[in-house]
């Protein structure tokens, strides 16, 4: 198995008030090809730091991230934002949308950023968009749609762009039951079907339940890495 | 403004005798006048030409006696040329008849230090070119107003027909004012006059007549271009303040977008296109509203306070400001606050080359 991601000794600390507070503290983990993973934890142990520092969006105090053969670490703004595009896909837990744009425009924008043509991307986006069961509110504002809704659209304009790795933070949080159930099984094709690596922060234990693998963090320590039957 | 200071008694330009303008005697005179006069007329951008002759004299009414720069002018030309003949006070303006007549037209001030009214006998004592005594008796017919004290109190007007012939002077004159079609180009004319011009004689154009007017023409330019700069200075303080609250209020907007792939050079330059669209739509919107409003004022003018009013009035100049459209005006303001919003918006969002997305994302404006 190829190694997608790779976390050595890990630290995150953040200034509040004077005081520091590490949020990771010597982390070191690596996620394979393939994977569905699960950051597990209660609020405050350090899981979005770490899919934050794996995603590029916020750098480490001290330690190393690799995606791929790429290291993190070394990449200015520009190169962590052409990274972000290219190679991952991040879903939110407040979705993220771009409230003037239609479901369509929002799964479309990222496909824009990367150069594809006009035509590619409005046949990409509206295929992922009917493969998610978004077909029919394709021209719908992100205010016209349920959570849920919204939430797919999402996951649309996350794996549209054919990313290696799917970083989902909390993204069932603000979903019912139902709707997390869909979120999952969809998640779960995703990661079987298509073989997109898949690292999601959670508190769910519906969404740790389906994830393959499940790394417990305490206080910004892995407290436990282990591997589910779902 | 130049026009109607020129209008009053200058003209755009006057041709005179080398040494009149610093030494201002009868016999420093344009010889064969009327040849100068029919050259400048036949000069295609001179619209109008008039010959003046003058020279201090004693000037008694009755019992009063008192000093006074005597002008002899052609009166049709002198109608046609300067606002003088309409500033009567009361009666009215040298007759027609060409220098037959011997009538005086004199200041106010003036008529007033001699006790003059209306139909009086006015005498005039000066002397001639050769020294001879030069007696003139005249009737009183108008006193004008110019409302400058000092002309008022030492000018008067006869026909030239009159001064030439009671002075003992032939085709002569001491200065033609003459005006041209575009007084921006008093300059070209100017140097295309002095080509070939007798060396006894010297052109001046109004700027070398009036240099106080050209100052304060400098001085308004100065304060016009200092306003703007403030105005630009404010504009683009605002607009970087404007542009300072936007990065603010949509950072998380922008972490967002670096989250998902924007490159921050691009989000920059998203912001700028923002600025310069917004720019355009303002610049069109304030040239329609600017147009509309000059259109407007330029009928009806903007009334100046009491005081600097009844200045104006004094000056002859309109006791209004009467705006008027300019192309270039509005051309240069739009590309200065074209650059400078850009300038501004650039530089106000250069922040965004610096967010961390994740801490863009989850920030409070």
């Amino acid at each position: 198995m190829n190694v997608v991601v790779r976390c050595e000794s890990l630290c995150r600390t953040y200034q509040e008030d004077a005081y520091p507070v590490k949020a990771l503290d010597e982390v070191s983990f690596q996620v394979n090809d393939g994977e569905f993973v699960s950051l597990a934890g209660p609020s405050g142990s350090g899981k979005s730091t770490l899919l934050n520092l794996i995603g590029g969006l916020d750098r480490p105090t001290s330690g190393e991230v690799y995606l791929g053969e790429t290291r993190l670490n070394d990449l200015d703004a520009t190169h962590l934002s052409d990274l972000r595009l290219f190679e991952l896909g991040f879903i939110f837990q407040d979705y993220n949308l771009i409230p003037v744009l239609n479901a369509l425009e929002n799964v479309e924008f990222t496909m824009q950023l990367q150069g594809v043509s006009a035509k590619e991307r409005t046949d990409r986006a509206l295929a992922t968009l009917e493969s998610l069961g978004l077909g029919d509110l394709a021209h719908r504002r992100p205010s016209e749609l349920s959570g849920g809704q919204q939430q797919r659209v999402a996951i649309a304009r996350a794996i549209v762009t054919r990313p290696r790795v799917l970083l989902a933070d909390e993204p069932s949080a603000n979903l019912d039951s139902k709707s997390t159930e869909g979120l999952l099984v969809l998640l779960q094709n995703l990661n079987r079907e298509q073989g997109v690596t898949i690292i999601t922060a959670t508190h769910d234990p519906m969404v740790m339940r389906y994830a393959r693998r499940r790394v417990q963090l305490v206080d910004g320590h892995i407290d436990a890495d282990e591997s589910a039957e779902t | 403004m130049v026009e109607n200071a020129t209008a009053f008694m200058s003209g755009h330009l006057q041709i005179q005798h080398a040494l009149f303008r610093d030494d201002p005697l009868l016999r420093h005179l344009i010889q064969n006048q009327s040849e100068t006069i029919k050259s400048l007329r036949s000069t295609p951008s001179v619209t109008q030409v008039t010959a003046r002759l003058q020279t201090f004299a004693l000037v008694s009414v009755e019992e009063q006696s008192a000093g006074a720069l005597v002008m002899g002018v052609d009166v049709v030309n002198e109608k046609q040329m300067s606002t003088l003949p309409i500033s009567v006070f009361s009666g009215r303006y040298l007759s027609e008849e060409r220098g037959q007549v011997r009538e005086v037209f004199m200041g106010k001030l003036l008529a007033r230090n001699l006790g003059a009214n209306l139909g009086d006998e006015v005498v005039v004592l000066g002397s001639q070119k050769e020294g001879a005594v030069a007696a003139l008796v005249l009737t009183l017919v108008g006193i004008f107003d110019s409302g400058q004290a000092e002309l008022d109190r030492s000018l008067l007007q006869i026909p030239i027909g009159v001064f030439r012939e009671e002075f003992g002077l032939g085709d002569e004159a001491h200065m033609l004012a003459f005006n041209i079609e575009d007084i921006d180009e008093v300059n070209g004319v100017a140097k295309q006059l002095r080509t070939g011009l007798d060396e006894n004689l010297r052109v001046y154009t109004w700027q070398e007549l009036m240099p106080e007017l050209q100052q304060t023409i400098d001085m308004k330019q100065s304060g016009s271009m200092l306003f703007f700069g403030l105005l630009v200075l404010m504009v683009t303080f605002s607009i970087v303040n404007t542009y300072i609250m936007t990065v603010a209020e949509r950072t998380p907007e922008f972490g967002m977008l670096l989250a998902i792939g924007m490159k921050p050079w691009s989000i920059i330059g998203m912001l700028v296109f923002e600025a310069l669209l917004v720019s355009l739509l303002g610049i069109a919107l304030g040239v329609i509203l600017s147009g509309a409003a000059v259109a407007v004022l330029s009928l009806i003018g903007i009334p100046l306070p009491a005081e600097v009013a009844d200045l104006m009035r004094a000056y002859h100049l309109p006791d209004r400001l009467y705006p008027g459209w300019s192309w270039s005006a509005a051309f240069h303001a739009a590309w200065v606050i074209l650059i400078s919003t850009q300038l501004a918006a650039f530089l106000s969002t250069m922040k965004v080359r610096k967010l961390i997305p994740v801490e863009a994302m989850f920030r409070r404006a």
